[in-house]
């Protein structure tokens, strides 16, 4: 019985890690397809959420199953319960990637008003959130998820800086309105990216450690 | 071991026989003492008449026995004088032994002992029998236990490892083959240690990572390198998914397992590694995939820079060509006005000049590249050198209002003057260039024991940090926009750089962004 409940968690883990790895790629592919100005490529992320939203779906299916079945207490069941919040954030990022890709076909036809410069920045800080994120819960590494909690701040920032961007471009000419906005969007959906991969953090942080972390504890007292 | 199992056996069999023995004489010497007394008071005596009839018994009533003629005694004893006769009484169990001898007077005078049967005799003595071989029994079991005890202690004790084994002589031959085999594994084992030691050498030492995984995918093992490129302290016994999320990768592994090669480009920690999977069989089924991670960082950087640097030759050839050719049209097709020519003329002429200086100077790092650049070394005061470029670069400074000048000491060095100057050259152009209206250019020129330095600062628009690296690659611009404006080949920088590697000296470019840039080349004298 105890092997077999083993197992299935060993699966439930692997399956995490290969959910993770799908969003990693993912937001990847639709920072290039943004970068490059690749349609081919951003309908290609596009189409990548339908995986991962059946992995979602899998990941769900066998956790429920844990839990009727086997019963699993203390770290079992939390690692059970951190998994099943751990794929609506992991999902969410999947969706953000294709939203991030959708604009980018948008804005495929026209040459961008300044070269890009926070946005790719601010990418890059909110894929190191993810996979850092990611990292912890395979490595079980308390420290990492909580260097990923505190890196958000940087991601903010940068939106800020972003946000700045934009405004004094539009000030400049208003004709850059259109493109300015859908950026801010991308650049929103990148932020809300960083938000998920604390989320993930902090899952990971109370699936090792049993509590949560400070900052989770503040944000629902 | 024969000596004292002999010992024990026979200690048992002595043992046994004595005992039963004793217990037979002793019950025999009873037994017959009791029937020698029990028979002279139980002997029964009977005068029998020459009919006959009982006349005398001293044990029972003579009216109630029967005529007595045709006992087998009595009729033995009639005819010769004596008989003798047995007779058994089942119910009695009991056996009657008689004895009748004829009187002088014809009457006959009969004996009879009754004695116990031997079943009778048996069953009173079955108590004693089984206590005695409950007896014997105990003692052999015992005996027999310690015989056991004794002849196996020996071989239960024997310490194998030891150089000499003090054990029966019998097991010698076994004791020496199972040595002899041990020696043999030993040695095999050694043997297997050495080439797994080796192989771990190998691997452990090895630039490339490499990873052995088992047919599910699980990682049996991976050198240092490969932990180093996955940020990992230890691999073996997870899969490949826990150490790098990469898809590609897991497909194509998962591909290897299906018993097909596979290779991919993999970025890892801004780093480029070429993988290259290949299944392991055993037979005809696949037990594993080897994965070997080469870094091609090199590589990849020198292949992309080679790229930009054919992109960049084509597009700084097409430039002059394309305004040369299009006015050279103009002209042609007499859409140019006279009066226009002229000029037409000299832009044409300019723009020559700018195509021919971008070959020579291709030329040149092409001469620099296959190593047969003029190596011709002289003695030459570099202050003096240093002087008449600035003379020559005087006008475009005066045009741009830049301030040269040259300070330090005046030594002399021994290098290849021309290429000295082409140095001096490119290093102030440069800082002209890139000025601003009303900065300066400055070349030091300092000594300290057996080395010199030439230092060129200039007070321009600077190099962001970003860049700094990569601005001796050829055509490598900060701001692409610019080269028109400047003039400038972008090869500048590439060409100083190869010069002062020729010299065997350094490069080191500092830079202000908006403040000036630095340029120090040191030289051994």
């Amino acid at each position: 019985m105890r092997n077999k409940l083993e197992a299935q968690l060993e699966a439930l883990n692997d399956k995490l890690i290969e959910m993770g790895a799908l969003t990693e790629s993912a937001i990847a592919m639709s920072i290039q397809a943004l970068e490059r100005q690749d349609a081919a490529l951003a309908r290609k992320t596009i189409a990548f959420d339908t995986d991962i939203d059946q992995m979602e779906k899998d990941i769900e299916t066998l956790c429920l199953r844990l839990l009727l079945q086997q019963q699993p207490v203390a770290g079992d069941l939390r690692l059970i319960s951190a998994a099943l919040k751990m794929i609506t954030d992991m999902e969410r990022i999947g969706d953000q990637a294709a939203d991030i890709a959708e604009i980018s076909i948008f804005l495929m036809d026209t040459p961008y008003i300044k070269k890009l410069e926070h946005i790719p920045q601010m990418a890059s800080a909110a894929m190191k959130m993810v996979t850092d994120s990611l990292d912890s819960f395979v490595k079980k590494d308390l420290s990492l998820a909580n260097a990923v909690i505190a890196y958000d701040d940087v991601v903010d920032g940068l939106f800020e800086q972003v946000k700045a961007d934009l405004i004094e471009l539009i000030h400049a000419d208003s004709k850059n309105g259109g493109q300015a906005i859908d950026l801010i969007m991308i650049a929103k959906y990148l932020e809300r990216i960083g938000d998920h991969a604390v989320n993930i953090a902090e899952w990971v942080v109370f699936s090792i450690a049993g509590r949560h972390n400070e900052s989770f504890q503040k944000r629902y007292d | 071991m024969e000596k004292r199992i002999f010992r024990y056996m026979s200690l048992i069999i002595v043992v046994t026989v004595v005992s039963l023995a004793a217990l037979w004489g002793l019950l025999l010497e009873r037994q017959l003492g009791t029937q020698a007394r029990e028979g002279l008071r139980s002997l029964r005596v009977s005068l029998i008449r020459d009919d006959g009839a009982v006349i005398f018994d001293n044990l029972a009533d003579t009216a109630t026995l029967d005529n007595h003629q045709n006992r087998p005694e009595v009729i033995a004893a009639r005819q010769s004088g004596t008989g003798e006769s047995e007779r058994f009484s089942d119910t009695f169990g009991e056996k009657s032994y008689y004895y009748a001898t004829k009187t002088a007077d014809g009457n006959i005078v009969r004996f009879a002992l009754t004695v116990d049967s031997i079943n009778a005799l048996i069953l009173r003595y079955v108590p004693v029998f089984i206590l005695c071989l409950l007896l014997v029994l105990l003692f052999s079991f015992f005996t027999a236990k310690r015989l056991t005890r004794r002849v196996v202690e020996p071989i239960n004790t024997m310490n194998l490892d030891r150089a000499e084994i003090e054990t029966y002589d019998e097991l010698s031959p076994f004791v020496a083959r199972i040595e002899a085999q041990k020696k043999e594994i030993f040695a095999q084992i050694q043997a297997l240690k050495d080439r797994a030691d080796v192989i771990a050498a190998i691997t452990q030492n090895m630039k490339e990572g490499l990873i052995l995984t088992d047919d599910d995918g699980v990682i049996l093992s991976a050198n240092r390198s490969a932990l180093d490129i996955f940020d990992t302290e230890d691999a073996a016994g997870k899969t490949l998914l826990h150490i790098c999320r990469n898809l590609e990768l897991l497909q194509k592994n998962q591909q290897c397992l299906a018993g097909e090669s596979a290779a991919l480009l993999l970025e890892r920690n801004q780093k480029m590694y070429s993988v290259f999977l290949n299944p392991v069989h055993t037979g005809n089924t696949v037990t594993g995939a080897l994965l070997l991670f080469l870094d091609v960082t090199l590589t990849y950087d020198a292949e992309r820079h080679r790229q930009e640097f054919s992109a960049n030759v084509s597009h700084e050839l097409k430039t002059p060509l394309t305004m040369i050719s299009a006015l050279a049209e103009m002209i042609e097709n007499g859409m140019a006005q006279p009066e226009d020519i002229p000029g037409f003329a000299v832009k044409i002429s300019a723009q020559s000049k700018r195509l021919l200086h971008i070959i020579d100077n291709i030329i040149r790092l092409s001469a620099f590249d296959e190593g047969r650049a003029f190596a011709e070394y002289s003695s030459f005061d570099l202050g003096e050198l240093a002087e008449s470029v600035i003379d020559s670069l005087q006008d475009s400074a005066d045009e741009k209002q830049v301030r040269l000048t040259v300070t330090g000491e005046h030594f002399s060095v021994k290098a290849n003057e021309r290429m000295f100057d082409e140095l001096l050259y490119n290093l102030v152009d440069n800082g002209i260039k890139y000025n601003q209206t009303g900065g300066s250019v400055i070349v030091t020129l300092s000594r300290k024991d057996d080395s010199y330095k030439i230092t060129v600062a200039d007070t321009g628009i600077g190099i962001p940090p970003e860049h700094i690296h990569r601005v001796c690659e050829r055509f490598y611009r900060v701001d692409k926009s610019r080269s028109q404006k400047t003039g400038g080949t972008g090869l500048g920088l590439s060409i100083v750089k190869h010069i002062v590697e020729y010299h065997h000296g350094q490069l080191e470019t500092e830079s202000v962004l908006n403040q000036g840039t630095t340029i120090s080349c040191f030289f051994r004298l």
